[in-house]
């Protein structure tokens, strides 16, 4: 991997690699590490310890731990990472990945072209769009009775239908590719012993996709986790604080209330979380290398 | 998300699972069966067709609002967003992403060659960790950039589009390091016979082979920095500097709502995103889906 292993150690690769190791320490691992740092500090947005912040120890962690907003937003981030991207996103996609391959070509194309569109838009586009849809007024609204404002009766719901609509292309993209490398062969064998289709997708292409579903909901969940954009601007993370997910959370806390130090340590929060995420996602496609090679 | 992109393709779609089994002796049964698959799939298409009809619909209605109508058809909007301000603030949005995808590209040109063919101490160790920050969604870490970037006063959209560069490095370092490993070392080997420095083989021999992983990593770190909403909401202070996602959010934040403004707006802002897309997904095949993840 790391080149003519012959050669010996130079400067050239040295300095090649300096702007990238420059830019990343600076913007990248110093800022995370620094999170952490500010997340145990006094420090403000505004007033004086804006600048003359200082070290608070174990204080902010034991408001972690004593504010019950927190635990809600923890419990409203896994009730959307786990029905909007583990459950919603992967079974869609799988759906449309499975009809796909068995769909006439012109229906194919048009609605691979729509889903993938959905899922390339840019997140203000697709918050808007889903806005205007479940808002009082709204698309839905015409469907289900003119004063029905779905986005606020059911703000959860609907963020999970937004998170889904707009990350299933993603999926579908995924899993199609997995879906074409099983050979056709193994599931003929399956057909030939009477099994029905749904038999043969349960007991042949999903164990034998299975590497790809994992990579899949790992990748998705990542995508999810870090959704600031889509809920921040479908309900600002209520109504209430019903659909108050963490990094919504720290956001409101350090730029909105100001508590700068207290923000930072619920964004290092999602960033431990994602971290497990992205462990396993690195131990998984290594592993799937290997077994490939 | 792009060695998905490349995989996908109607074309080469694997052959109907309906020829699996002998035609004739199963024939009333396949067309009941391909009636139902074409009939799920049209469905789920409609589902996911409904809420974008809205956008195309308003953006040329005369009377529009979040309401979805048959439009009174106007080219109003599109004139009214495409000057002043709105005109301003799609320029702040190019401006922002050259910058962002400037930054990522020249850097993972450069450590990408020097990752797949110079020797580098723990480079196995190096891309792992590399592909590990692919997945930290460093669009998060607002508080941190922000507190120093306020510190030196640099609250503007240009250090927004390093910020941005930066949170796409990783991915793109990824997809150029593997773009070049698969260009042919002799390649190299001749342009160092002719006495070519180091630049010059980079910029002459290995860029032109490796174009297409490039060119991939560019497209990806414009398009991130393209639909970025945190930070440049958070880090770029002057209102004269603001970009599209953030002048279309105040849009929808006022009082009297302008929802035709809004829609065909974001319809201009929206297209260069599918353009380049489509422009990505051919050639660019090979590497790791992880990218997705730097969307914030």
């Amino acid at each position: 991997m790391g080149g003519d292993a012959t050669e010996k150690p130079d400067g050239v690769a040295f300095l090649l690699l300096l702007p990238t190791v420059i830019l990343l320490l600076a913007l990248f691992v110093g800022p995370v590490l620094y999170a952490f740092y500010l997340g145990l500090t006094n420090i403000a947005l505004m007033g004086p310890t804006a600048r003359n912040f200082h070290f608070t120890g174990m204080i902010n962690i034991h408001r972690l731990m004593r504010d019950s907003l927190f635990w809600e937003s923890l419990k409203l981030t896994a009730i959307f990472v786990a029905a909007s991207a583990i459950v919603g996103v992967t079974v869609v996609g799988m759906a449309l990945a499975v009809l796909i391959q068995h769909a006439v070509a012109w229906l194919r194309a048009v609605v691979g072209a729509i889903v993938v569109v959905a899922w390339m838009l840019p997140p203000l586009t697709a918050a808007l769009i889903w806005y205007a849809f479940s808002t009082t007024g709204g698309t839905l609204s015409l469907i289900g009775g003119s004063q029905l404002d779905v986005l606020n009766t059911f703000p959860m719901f609907v963020v999970c239908l937004a998170n889904i609509w707009a990350t299933a292309g993603f999926s579908m993209l995924v899993l199609s590719a997995g879906l074409r490398s099983v050979p056709t062969e193994v599931l003929e064998a399956g057909r030939m012993e009477g099994a029905s289709r749904w038999r043969v997708f349960c007991s042949l292409t999903i164990p034998i996709i299975q590497p790809t579903i994992v990579t899949n909901i790992l990748l998705v969940t990542l995508l999810s986790l870090a959704n600031f954009s889509l809920i921040y601007i479908m309900t600002g993370g209520g109504p209430g604080n019903a659909t108050n997910i963490l990094p919504i959370y720290s956001y409101q806390q350090a730029l909105v209330f100001g508590k700068l130090g207290y923000g930072a340590l619920l964004g290092d929060v999602v960033v431990i979380i994602a971290t497990i995420f992205a462990y396993l996602y690195v131990r998984v496609s290594r592993s799937t290398r290997m077994a490939a090679a | 998300m792009t060695q998905s992109i490349a995989a996908y393709s109607p074309s080469s779609t694997a052959q109907p699972m309906a020829d699996v089994v002998p035609e004739e002796t199963r024939s009333a049964s396949a067309r009941r069966e391909s009636l139902i698959v074409n009939g799920l799939l049209a469905l789920l298409g409609i589902l996911f067709l409904a809420p974008l009809l809205w956008i195309f619909f308003a953006s040329v209605d005369v009377n529009a609002s979040w309401a979805l109508s048959w439009p009174h058809f106007t080219l109003a909007h599109f004139r009214e967003v495409t000057r002043g301000d709105f005109l301003v603030s799609l320029v702040n949005t190019l401006l922002l992403s050259l910058v962002a995808s400037a930054v990522s590209t020249i850097a993972a040109i450069l450590g990408g060659y020097a990752l797949s063919r110079r020797r580098v101490p723990l480079a196995d160790g190096l891309m792992v960790t590399i592909l590990f920050l692919t997945g930290i969604p460093l669009a998060i870490m607002i508080v941190p950039v922000f507190q120093v970037y306020a510190q030196f006063n640099l609250l503007n959209l240009w250090a927004t589009g390093v910020f941005l560069g930066v949170c796409s490095l990783p991915f793109a370092l990824w997809l150029i390091k593997t773009g070049m490993d698969a260009v042919p070392k002799e390649l190299e080997e001749a342009a160092r016979m002719e006495q070519a420095s180091i630049l010059q083989i980079i910029l002459y021999v290995t860029v032109p082979v490796a174009l297409p992983s490039i060119f991939a990593a560019l497209i990806y770190s414009f398009i991130n920095a393209w639909g970025a909403f945190l930070p440049p909401l958070v880090l770029i202070s002057d209102q004269n500097q603001i970009t599209g996602p953030i002048k279309i959010y105040g849009l929808i934040g006022n009082s009297d709502v302008r929802y035709g403004d809004i829609a065909a707006f974001s319809l201009i802002y929206s297209l260069p995103v599918v353009i380049l897309y489509i422009l990505m997904s051919r050639p660019f095949s090979g590497g790791f889906s992880m990218g997705g993840a730097v969307k914030g």
